[in-house]
């Protein structure tokens, strides 16, 4: 429980990037609409058979980056994307 | 690239009354880029007093210290600077401080297009590959993305109730697929999970099989086949 009595969640990957789909600047996630242009990106690519290069979508990158440290138990860079 | 290598500009335009030059990107990062342009020519061309081009310069080197480079050319070394860097500081000029000539920064608008169109890679296969390589070059140096209707009006349709609407393009679509709200009565969590599986796939290094991913994959077969 946080200092305000809120709950706090432990989310898997998958209900992780559901709420950055859906999140918008407005919630407090400031790359809220970077992250989507990015995710477009890489769907394009992807119909194209392809891999996007991770620098070509470097909000996402980075957003991705943060989820890893994370599964692997590393401290977070300071928070950009999502309003704790 | 060596300082001492001469490079040859890729684009030389009369702006002002006097040449201005671009040049490619001095970045070898495979990276599309905008062209560069020489900062030293800019005063000259935008019409600042001998005091404006310094203060210009000054304010160029100190505002883009890390980004500004100095190339070897056949008239002597030049500074350089994406011209989306340029452009800012030219507004900032004329617009807000009333120095130079609006004419003359009207011309270099004119001569960075003219720069740009000769670095384009053409024809491009697609409208969302013209998009792609659009928004790559002008958001590399912290530009705005650029929708496929800013950049081809002619996509937008005005319908018979005056209501403005246009011809939904593939990026518009995912947009789209990744804002609507699920309900019982649509497939759009379904999509909505196999956009989450193709990015986390590629967070993975890998490329989601289009099996993995049906529902897009019909989608893509009947509205977006090239």
């Amino acid at each position: 429980m946080t200092d305000s009595d809120e709950g706090e969640y432990l989310l898997n990957e998958g209900q992780t990037w559901f709420l950055t789909l859906v999140a918008t600047p407005e919630d407090g996630a400031k790359n809220a609409i970077e992250i989507k242009h990015e995710v477009v990106k890489v769907l394009m690519a992807w119909r194209r058979g392809k891999l996007l290069p991770r620098w070509e979508v470097p909000h996402l990158a980075g957003f991705c980056d943060d989820f890893n440290r994370m599964e692997q138990g590393l401290p977070l860079r300071p928070l950009q994307g999502v309003k704790p | 690239m060596s300082v001492h290598e001469v490079i040859e500009p890729l684009h030389v335009a009369v702006v002002g009354g006097h040449p201005l030059r671009f040049f490619r990107t001095p970045l070898n990062d495979g990276r599309p880029d905008l062209p560069w342009v020489a900062i030293d020519d800019l005063g000259r061309c935008l019409g600042l007093s001998r005091t404006d081009r310094r203060v210009h310069l000054r304010a160029v080197h100190a505002g883009s210290k890390a980004i500004i480079r100095t190339i070897a050319t056949s008239d002597g070394p030049a500074s350089i600077i994406p011209v989306s860097l340029a452009n800012a500081a030219a507004a900032a000029l004329v617009e807000d401080l009333g120095r130079g000539s609006p004419q003359a920064r009207a011309e270099y608008q004119r001569a960075a297009g003219a720069a740009l169109m000769k670095l384009a890679p053409r024809p491009f296969a697609s409208a969302e590959e013209l998009m792609a390589w659009t928004n790559a070059v002008t958001t590399r140096w912290a530009g705005d993305p650029i929708s496929a209707v800013d950049l081809m009006p002619f996509l937008k349709v005005t319908t018979a109730k005056g209501e403005e609407s246009r011809l939904i393009n593939e990026r518009d679509m995912l947009l789209l697929a990744m804002r609507t709200e699920a309900t019982d009565d649509n497939k759009i969590e379904a999509v909505q999970n196999e956009i989450i599986a193709i990015v986390s796939a590629w967070n993975r290094g890998e490329l989601l099989p289009r099996s993995d991913a049906p529902l897009l994959s019909q989608i893509y077969e009947r509205g977006f086949t090239p």
